[in-house]
């Protein structure tokens, strides 16, 4: 099975058959929700991939597994196709964190309200060993606000976490993310948290490391329109399963899948005028501890026929650049 | 401030400056911080009062605190200006030299205590599964069980108990409820994501929990701390006054368990009785105070509406 | 359908020209610790029956304090210090505490983004709307549930699961749930604040577009809030554009959308993408909004506009004018007939 094809290129980042099961209710219960089923992803250097989705479909978890901050039931992580989750030793993961970093949705919280700009900055350039000394290390630091815009440099890097406005807070998270020279950034939300008026200068800055650093971005979003227009190529997510695959613009105006469809029609877009094509819809999203083995969208999905109930459907290739897993396109 | 400047010839203005209040004495900034509230200020105030009565004991009140000084139950006069015991012993030099124990054994103890709940409720929070399974199930054991009564069959079991044996005894008996509150303290920040970008930033465990999970629960250790202390100090005392201290050492706790033992109420010799117990409220109200205090600066919802 | 319970004392506004609530020169303040900030400086505007009038601007431009004004549920450290906001003749700021109490539900309810939240986990849904209903009229508690059923079916609901837990129902239903009380007493004034911000698209989009069909049945007004400008133009007939505190333009939404005056509202309507149109490229605002405690002089948005005319704009406050057909905006750029104040 293969997710976005760039034949051309090798992916720098893999997941396949990634899978998450979590066990909930303590000890003694046999719940489980199956939060992520079998995801594909690739990514590449120098593009941006979307993976689009509603709360709760799972996208936050195949980006944590990707970080490696959770460990994934089944499935593999190839890091320029080498299994990184075999190695589990100290050593391995630090190398695979100096590739591969990560940017959280909230700026509120993901920096630690007792420590300056300076510290965060510090901490993983002197773990990572990227800084030997206090001058070489006030060089970097210098450098990687300059990057992010937060200037005077000397400045902002001592200030706390609570003096800075959101955007700013975010754009202190991405040079964290940067010390390290990392080869991907996952960007997990990174602008829903934010105010309109400053999400794109956000969005605009990771599109320029992505062009001049040649960065690989794994951008999760439950916003399609911003996926237009930051990302290259758009997943879309639902219920745990990656329906659907296609370079942006393909995605946006010809989906193939209902889900894809629904979706699209369901957001609000002034610029399409008042007449939004209407797409009849019964039903909500399933519960992800009772997921039979059907595609999750055959409770709501207009075209469903008998066996969508059944077996979720494979992977059909469409083209080199797009495929769904959908039984209308077999 | 603004990230970029906007491109226009009109000066930004009414950028706020925030004034800070010029720093005459240089005090440590978590001092400074606890000595704006006015409750933590007077606590703080009883309390240093406190310890340096401890520290000069020997000068405020040169003497053996047990020897025989005096006749039996003489009232306070200016040779002994809390009167004396029953053994003729002087009050004041009891209750000057008695601080010293109450206040080592409560803050000895206190801090005994916390490090216990940082050590076991911390590990739980943090490691999760199993071990928090197993911790949990102590902690729980442990808050169910009645505290003082145990105190009470383990120092009476231990016999003629050293201070030693109290805090240890006191330790072990009330460490649960702190570690409690830690775990799920820890539990909460664990799962924050600055904890998340911490472990991708690639730090270590042991600098996790030191440097990014324990600076953030400061204000819940202290106080933690804080209350220990008031509860062994509490303690402590009512150990002694039902005899099961060392009833030859030096204590507020023991003073009362003479004036006791000897029917000052009965008596009248009020004096026996009444400065140790005062000053155990007195460095209980002061801790209250500044556990208040700590409340009300880590709470803004609790701050006065100015 | 649904019955309209007879109100006596009140009458519909059924004159369509005539505003159903009139905020006039509401003034808010936040008193804090470093000093008063004025959250709300000035703001007029009316709604009219059956109208959606949207708020937008950035966090903490003061909509979701008005929002909170108008339903009296500012508590402190805000304070209203002037201004009227008049519903039907009655300036909702002077009513006393019982006054209000008949006022909200029967003549203005209220669906925030935390409501779905709100409802209580041990009462059946059911049982939370009759409340509601018996609270305010003399309804029997027969009538009350077949109401409270009817209700339920009006917004999308199944009316067996009257007898339902919130815990049982999923987010969308416990937010619409949430509009079925609102409903309950068929308000003339629905002040919904991010109502359906903590839901998926495409429940979002059914409860929106059963929202209207609830207005258009009812004839109720909405002020709507949310950060989410696509849907706010989408769903709305006329939007104030809030900064800092002030109203710097009031227009149709197409117009905002399509044709905005207000350098801050060209800038803001150009800092979402679309999925639909042109792909191109976005610069958002740069800078922050002010701090409200020493905010700029004269136009509060010359130092993030990069039209500012030097020593006008930092100087001089401009005021709302009228730029076109019920458009209205302040800015020394546009018009300079001054219709407000």
């Amino acid at each position: 099975m293969v997710s976005n094809l760039r034949p051309k290129q090798e992916p720098i980042l893999e997941a396949q058959n990634l899978t998450m099961h979590f066990h909930t209710g303590g000890a003694f219960s046999r719940k489980t929700v199956k939060a992520v089923q079998g995801a594909n992803v690739r990514l590449y250097p120098g593009r941006v991939t979307a993976l689009v989705g509603e709360s709760g479909s799972g996208k936050s978890t195949i980006i944590r597994m990707l970080a490696r901050l959770y460990s994934p039931t089944g499935g593999k992580v190839l890091f320029k196709g080498k299994d990184v989750l075999e190695d589990k030793s100290r050593g391995a993961m630090l190398n695979y964190r100096s590739k591969v970093q990560m940017i959280f949705q909230d700026p509120f919280s993901s920096l630690n309200p007792v420590h300056k700009v300076r510290y965060h900055l510090e901490r993983p350039l002197r773990i990572h060993g990227k800084a030997r000394n206090r001058a070489a290390l006030n060089d970097q630091i210098d450098v990687l606000l300059r990057r992010v815009s937060l200037t005077p440099t000397d400045e902002f890097a001592n200030k706390y976490p609570h003096q800075l406005s959101g955007g700013q807070r975010q754009r202190v998270a991405i040079a964290r993310a940067l010390a390290v020279q990392p080869e991907v950034i996952l960007a997990d939300e990174p602008v829903s948290m934010l105010d309109v008026s400053i999400r794109m200068g956000v969005l605009n800055l990771m599109a320029v490391l992505r062009d001049e650093q040649n960065i690989a971005f794994l951008y999760v979003t439950h916003d399609i329109a911003s996926a237009r227009y930051f990302a290259d190529d758009t997943l879309v997510m639902y219920a745990g399963y990656i329906v659907e695959g296609a370079s942006s613009e393909e995605l946006i105006q010809d989906p193939k899948h209902p889900y894809t469809q629904l979706l699209l029609s369901a957001v609000p877009d002034p610029a399409r005028g008042l007449k939004t094509a209407e797409m009849e819809v019964v039903g909500e999203i399933p519960s992800l501890t009772s997921l039979g083995a059907g595609c999750p969208f055959a409770n709501r999905c207009p075209k469903v026929m008998e066996r969508c109930k059944q077996v979720m459907p494979a992977v059909t290739e469409l083209s080199p650049t797009r495929w769904v897993r959908c039984y209308l396109y077999e | 401030m603004a990230q970029n400047k906007p491109t226009t010839l009109v000066p930004a203005v009414g950028r706020a400056v925030p004034l800070r209040p010029a720093v005459r004495i240089p005090l440590p900034g978590w001092l400074r911080t606890i000595l704006s509230n006015r409750k933590a200020a007077v606590g703080m105030a009883i309390l240093t009062f406190f310890v340096l009565v401890a520290v000069f004991a020997p000068v405020i009140a040169p003497g053996q605190p047990n020897k025989m000084v005096g006749r039996p139950h003489e009232a306070p006069s200016a040779a002994h200006p809390f009167g004396t015991s029953r053994q003729g012993q002087d009050i004041f030099t009891q209750v000057v030299h008695g601080s010293r124990s109450s206040l080592v054994v409560g803050f000895g103890t206190g801090t005994f205590i916390i490090m216990l709940c940082i050590l076991i409720g911390v590990t739980a929070g943090y490691v999760g599964g199993l071990v928090d399974e197993i911790l949990s199930l102590f902690m729980n054991v442990f808050l169910i069980l009645p505290g003082l009564p145990l105190i009470i069959v383990v120092a009476g079991w231990v016999q003629q108990p050293g201070p030693l044996t109290v805090m240890l005894v006191l330790g072990f008996t009330s460490w649960a409820y702190g570690a409690r509150v830690l775990r799920s303290q820890t539990l909460i920040l664990r799962n924050s994501d600055f904890v998340a970008a911490a472990r991708i930033s690639g730090e270590p465990w042991w600098r996790i929990i030191l440097f990014e999970i324990l600076p953030n629960m400061t204000s819940l250790v202290a106080s933690s701390w804080i209350g220990a202390v008031i509860f062994v100090i509490l303690t402590e005392a009512t150990l002694s006054f039902v005899g099961l201290g060392n009833p030859n050492a030096v204590s507020w706790g023991v003073t009362l368990f003479w004036a006791q033992n000897n029917q000052a109420l009965l008596t009248g010799a009020w004096w026996t009785f009444v400065p140790p117990g005062l000053c155990i409220a007195l460095v209980g109200f002061s801790l209250t105070l500044i556990n208040y205090g700590i409340d009300e600066i880590t709470n803004p919802r609790l701050q006065g509406d100015k | 359908m649904l019955s309209v319970m007879p109100k006596p004392e009140v009458k519909r506004a059924v004159n369509p020209d005539e505003p159903l609530l009139s905020v006039q020169d509401l003034e808010v303040e936040y008193h804090t610790r470093r000093g008063k900030v004025r959250a709300v400086d000035h703001v007029s505007f009316d709604i009219y029956p059956n109208e959606v009038f949207g708020l937008a601007g950035e966090s903490g431009c003061g909509k979701s304090t008005i929002a909170h004004a108008v339903t009296r549920i500012l508590h402190p450290p805000a304070y209203i210090v002037g201004g009227k906001i008049m519903m039907q003749g009655i300036d909702i700021l002077q009513m006393n505490d019982d006054n209000l109490r008949g006022f909200r539900w029967e003549h203005m309810s209220i669906v925030f983004q935390s409501a779905m939240n709100a409802l209580n986990p041990v009462i059946t849904v059911g049982a939370q709307i009759m409340d509601a209903i018996q609270a305010h009229t003399d309804m029997s508690k027969k009538d009350a549930r077949a109401r409270a059923k009817e209700l339920l079916n009006t917004v999308g609901i199944d009316p067996e699961r009257v007898d339902s837990y919130p815990h049982q129902l999923s987010g969308g239903m416990r937010q619409r749930a949430v509009i079925a009380i609102a409903l309950a007493l068929n308000p003339e004034l629905i002040i919904m604040d991010e109502p359906t911000t903590a839901l998926d698209v495409v429940v979002q989009k059914q409860i929106m577009k059963e929202i209207r069909q609830l207005k258009d049945q009812f004839g109720f007004s909405i002020l709507f809030i949310t950060h989410d400008l696509s849907l706010l133009v989408e769903f709305s007939d006329r939007i104030g554009i809030m900064y800092a505190g002030e109203l710097v333009e009031v227009a149709p939404s197409r117009q905002i959308f399509t044709n905005p005056q207000h350098p801050y509202t060209y800038k803001l309507m150009n800092s979402f993408p679309t999925v639909s149109g042109p792909r191109q490229k976005l610069v958002g605002i740069p800078g922050s909004p002010p701090d409200l405690i020493t905010p700029p002089t004269g136009c509060r948005f010359h130092p993030r506009c990069d039209v500012a005319i030097a020593g006008r704009c930092q100087e001089v406050m401009p005021r709302l004018a009228k730029v076109g057909d019920r458009h209205y905006a302040a800015c020394h750029l546009v018009d300079e007939k001054v219709i407000h104040g």
